[in-house]
C-alpha cells in the first residue's frame, strides 16, 4: 500500500553535487527553458528602431547576466544569493520602461535608470527580512500560486504558436504543443531514473523534430546560423559603460523595482519550499540574499548595458517537477549562459525553438507552482478569517487580469501594483491579512505586554 | 490507475515499489533497446527531413506579419499558377481551396470588363459585372484591381475595402490579394481572395507609401487630392497617409486626414515620446524609417501601440516625408 504521507523526497538536494553527465544535462534542460527570456532584447531594439548588430549584443549581454545573477544566486555569500536553483531571466516588466528611457536619453539613460532600480531592490532585500511576520504560510502560498498564474497567459500563447491578435491558430501549431506537453509529462508520470529527469529536455527535442515535420519551415531562419559570428565578446570598451540619469523616470522605475522584487520575492519563497519542505515558516536570510542578487543583477545589466534581468518562475517549477534542486545546477547553467553569450551561434540555434514547444514547457512547470502555492495554502488551518484573507485576495487579483479596464481608471502610480494578478494578489493578501487578524494579534501582543509587566 | 499516478506526481510522490512487483516483468534485452531504437529512428528521420527542406526553396512571404495574409497570398499564387494550366476547368479545383475557418475564398473575373467567370461563396455571381461595383466609401473596385494588379510596387496587388463578410451585420475592412492571370484561351482575367478582421499589414503601409511617394514625384501638388480621397486606394483600415515638410509641418495631417498646417514636431505621445521628431532625426540618415507612438486607451492600462512608416520623398522639387500610421500588431497576451 502506498504511504498516506506525501514523499517530497529529492532526487538532488541543494547542497548535492550530481554527476559530470547528469549536471550538464539538467543544466541545459533548465537553459532551454530561459530562451524565451533572451528573446526580450530583440523586441527592445525593435522598439526603438535600432540595428540587428544591437540586438544581437544586447542578447549576449543580457545572457551573460543572466548566467552572472544565476551564478550569483546559487553560491550563496555572506549578504548575496540564496543558495537555491532560482535562475535569473530577461525580465519582461522593465521592458516599457526601459523603451521609454532608450527613447528619451538614449542607451545611457536606460542604463543609469536600470542601476538605479537595482540599487533600490538592494536596499529593499534587507528591508525585507524584517517583515516575516507579514508573510504568514497563507500568504506566502498564494503569491507562489499567482506566481504560476501570472504566466499562465504568455505560456497558452506560445502553445498555440504565439499568433498576433485577430490572426488564425493553425493546427500544426497545436498538435506540435500537444506532443510536447504529452511527452513531457508522459515521461515524468511514468518514465523512471534518467527519463524522467531529463522529461522536460526529451519533450523539447521531440516537440521540435515534429515541427520540423509537420509546420510550415522557413529554411532562411536556419540559415541565420551560419550567418552570426561564431565567437564575439559583446563589449565594445569604456563607453559601453556610460550611465544617465533623469529625475522624471525615478518615480516609475521605483515602482516597477518594488513589483519586481515582489515577483522575486514570490519565487525565492517557492524555491524555498521546494528545497526545503520540512521548514514551517519561510526563513527570511536566504530570501533576502536572493533579492539582494536580484537586485545586484538588475544594477549589472544597467550597468553593461543589457535589459533588466528578474528571477524565472517558470525554472522553479521545472525544479519542482524533477526534484533536481541541486544549487549546482545554477552555477553550471549560468557557465553555460555566460558562454552562450560569447558563442552567438550557439545562443541562435538555441533561439530556433518553435513557440508551442516552449509554451508546453512552460505550460507544464506552471502545474507545479501552482500546485506549490496551494499546498503551502493549506498548510495554515482554513478557518473563517484566512477564508475570507484567501479568497479576497485572489478574487481581487485575478480580477486584475480579468477586468483591467476597470483597474485603468486608478491613479498611474497606482496602476503598476493592480496590473497583474501576482502583484495584486500579494499586496492585498498582506493587507487583509493583517486587517482581519487585528483582533487575536492585538490580545497576542497585549497578552505579551501584560505577562512582561508582570 | 492512471488518476492515482496524476495524484502521485502532485504530490510529488514517487511510484509506489509495490505497485509495479505485481506486474510480469519484461525481458530485459528488449527493454533496453526499444526506446533507444525509437529514438534512433525518430532522430534519422528528423535529420533527413531537416536536409531535405534545406534544399527545397519554400516561399514563406516572411514580410507578411499574420499567417492568414500568408495563406491567402500562398493560395492565390497557387490558383494562378492552376488557372493559367488548365483555364476553366480549374475552377473545381479553386473550390477546394476555399477555408471556412479563415473565411477565405476566390473569385475570378475577366479584366476587360469586370465579368464574373467564377465565385468561390456566391456562385449566383457569375455571369455578372463588377465594372460599376463600389464598397461602402465609394471604391470602384474593377477599377482599383485592374490598376494593382498592373502595378509593380504593389506585386500581390492588394486593395483593401470597407464591406460585410457573407451573413455578416457590420462593415469590416478586408484586404484582397489579385493576380493577374491570362487563361489557356487567351482571356486576360484576375483572380483573387480576400480576408476580413485582420489587422493592417506593415507591407500594407509600406506598399502605400511607396506608391504615395511615386504619385508625388510624378504628379506634384495634384497628387494630394487622390491620397486624401477616401474612395481612393491611400485610405485602409481608417487611417491614410500624410505629409510632412523637412521643418515638421504638416502638408497632409497624420490625425485630421486633411489638408492642415501644423508642427508636428511638438507632437508628444500617450507616454511623453516625440513620435515626429524622432521619425525627422532618422530620416535625416536613411531614406525610410518605422517609429512607435502610443495612443491613449481609456479602457486599459496598456497604451494602444501604433507604427508610423515613412520614407523621404520629393513635391515639385521640395523634400518632404510621405507616411502612414497603423496600429501595431500584438500577440494574443500582450492583449
Amino acid at each position: 500500500m502506498a504511504s498516506e504521507k506525501p514523499d517530497t523526497k529529492l532526487v538532488y538536494g541543494q547542497n548535492d553535487v550530481p554527476p559530470a553527465g547528469h549536471l550538464i544535462m539538467l543544466s541545459l534542460q533548465q537553459g532551454m527553458l530561459l530562451i524565451l527570456g533572451t528573446m526580450l532584447p530583440v523586441l527592445l531594439v525593435k522598439e526603438f528602431g535600432g540595428s540587428t548588430e544591437m540586438a544581437i549584443r544586447m542578447v549576449s549581454l543580457t545572457m551573460i547576466i543572466s548566467g552572472v545573477g544565476t551564478i550569483v544566486q546559487a553560491v550563496r555569500l555572506r549578504w548575496i544569493g540564496s543558495g537555491y536553483l532560482c535562475p535569473n531571466i530577461g525580465g519582461p516588466s522593465y521592458l516599457a520602461l526601459s523603451i521609454t528611457a532608450v527613447v528619451q536619453g538614449g542607451l545611457p539613460l536606460m542604463q543609469g535608470m536600470l542601476f538605479f532600480a537595482g540599487i533600490v531592490e538592494m536596499f529593499l532585500s534587507r528591508v525585507v527580512s524584517r517583515l516575516r511576520a507579514l508573510f504568514p504560510p497563507l500568504v506566502v502560498g498564494m503569491t507562489v500560486m499567482m506566481v504560476g498564474v501570472s504566466i499562465i497567459p504568455m505560456a497558452f500563447a506560445n502553445f498555440c504558436g504565439s499568433p498576433v491578435a485577430g490572426d488564425e491558430v493553425i493546427w500544426q501549431d497545436i498538435v506540435v504543443g500537444s506532443v510536447t506537453l504529452l511527452v513531457i509529462v508522459g515521461s515524468n508520470l511514468w518514465g523512471k531514473g534518467q527519463v524522467q529527469l531529463y522529461c522536460l529536455l526529451i519533450g523539447i527535442f521531440v516537440g521540435w523534430g515534429v515541427s520540423l515535420c509537420i509546420t510550415p519551415f522557413d529554411p532562411a531562419q536556419y540559415r541565420m546560423i551560419g550567418e552570426v559570428p561564431v565567437f564575439a565578446i559583446p563589449f565594445k570598451g569604456l563607453s559601453q559603460f556610460r550611465l544617465a540619469f533623469d529625475w522624471s523616470l525615478v518615480l516609475p522605475f521605483l515602482v516597477i523595482s518594488i513589483c519586481g522584487s515582489l515577483k522575486s520575492f514570490g519565487n525565492l519563497l517557492a524555491a524555498q519550499k521546494i528545497t526545503r519542505p520540512d521548514l514551517e515558516k519561510p526563513d527570511m536570510e536566504p530570501i533576502a540574499g536572493g533579492l539582494m542578487a536580484d537586485g545586484f543583477s538588475t544594477a549589472m545589466a544597467g550597468l553593461i548595458g543589457a535589459v533588466a534581468v528578474d528571477t524565472s518562475s517558470s525554472n522553479v517549477g521545472l525544479a519542482a517537477a524533477t526534484r533536481a534542486v541541486s544549487r549546482w545546477i545554477g552555477v553550471c547553467m549560468g557557465v553555460m549562459y555566460i558562454l552562450a553569450g560569447c558563442f552567438p551561434v550557439v545562443a541562435t540555434a538555441i533561439a530556433l525553438v518553435p513557440s508551442p514547444v516552449m509554451g508546453a514547457a512552460v505550460i507544464f512547470a506552471i502545474c507545479f507552482m501552482i500546485l506549490t502555492g496551494i499546498k503551502e495554502m493549506l498548510s495554515e488551518p482554513l478557518d473563517q478569517r484566512n477564508i475570507a484573507v484567501a479568497g479576497m485576495s485572489i478574487s481581487f487579483g485575478l480580477s486584475t487580469g480579468f477586468v483591467p479596464e476597470l483597474f485603468a481608471q486608478l491613479p498611474s502610480f497606482l496602476q503598476p501594483l493592480f496590473s497583474n494578478p501576482l502583484a495584486a494578489t500579494t499586496i492585498l493578501g498582506i493587507i487583509f491579512y493583517q486587517i482581519f487578524h487585528i483582533d487575536v494579534n492585538l490580545a497576542a501582543w497585549l497578552k505579551k505586554n501584560k505577562m512582561g509587566v508582570e | 490507475m492512471r488518476s492515482a499516478a496524476i495524484l502521485r506526481i502532485l504530490r510529488m510522490e514517487e511510484k509506489p515499489r509495490d505497485e509495479l512487483e505485481g506486474q510480469p516483468k519484461q525481458p530485459k534485452s528488449a527493454k533496453r533497446f526499444i526506446l533507444p531504437l525509437l529514438a534512433l529512428v525518430f532522430l534519422l528521420f528528423v535529420t533527413g527531413r531537416l536536409i531535405y527542406l534545406m534544399k527545397t526553396p519554400g516561399k514563406l512571404y516572411r514580410q507578411y506579419t499574420f499567417h492568414v495574409t500568408r495563406e491567402l497570398v500562398k493560395t492565390v499564387t497557387e490558383a494562378k499558377i492552376l488557372l493559367e494550366e488548365k483555364g476553366e476547368k480549374a475552377f473545381p479545383f479553386l473550390d477546394k481551396m476555399k477555408s471556412n475557418q479563415m473565411g477565405l475564398y476566390l473569385y475570378v473575373y475577366r479584366s476587360s470588363d469586370g465579368m464574373c467567370l467564377y465565385h468561390g461563396e456566391n456562385p449566383a455571381l457569375v455571369g455578372t459585372r463588377l465594372d460599376k461595383f463600389t464598397d461602402q466609401l465609394g471604391k470602384p473596385l474593377h477599377k482599383l484591381i485592374s490598376r494593382e494588379i498592373k502595378n509593380p510596387l504593389n506585386r500581390y496587388g492588394w486593395v483593401h475595402y470597407y464591406w460585410n463578410r457573407p451573413r455578416g451585420l457590420f462593415l469590416e475592412w478586408k484586404s484582397a490579394c489579385n493576380l493577374g492571370v491570362t487563361l489557356p484561351d487567351g482571356i486576360k482575367c484576375y483572380v483573387g481572395g480576400g480576408c476580413y478582421g485582420i489587422g493592417a499589414e506593415l507591407e500594407f503601409a509600406r506598399i502605400a507609401v511607396i506608391n504615395a511617394d511615386h504619385l508625388l514625384k510624378t504628379r506634384g501638388e495634384e497628387a494630394l487630392a487622390e491620397l486624401l480621397a477616401p474612395a481612393g486606394p491611400y485610405f485602409f483600415y481608417n487611417t491614410s497617409v500624410f505629409l510632412l515638410r523637412e521643418n515638421g509641418r504638416s502638408i497632409i495631417d497624420p490625425v485630421l486626414k486633411e489638408r492642415y498646417e501644423r508642427n508636428l514636431l511638438k507632437f508628444q505621445d500617450a507616454v511623453g515620446h516625440y513620435p515626429f521628431k524622432n521619425l525627422l532625426r532618422r530620416l535625416a540618415t536613411e531614406d525610410e524609417a518605422q517609429v512607435v507612438l502610443y495612443a491613449h486607451s481609456p479602457l486599459s492600462m496598456n497604451n494602444q501601440k501604433k507604427i508610423i512608416y515613412a520614407r523621404r520623398s520629393t513635391m515639385r522639387g521640395e523634400p518632404v516625408i510621405v507616411g502612414t500610421v497603423i496600429d501595431a500588431p500584438r500577440s494574443v497576451w500582450q492583449q
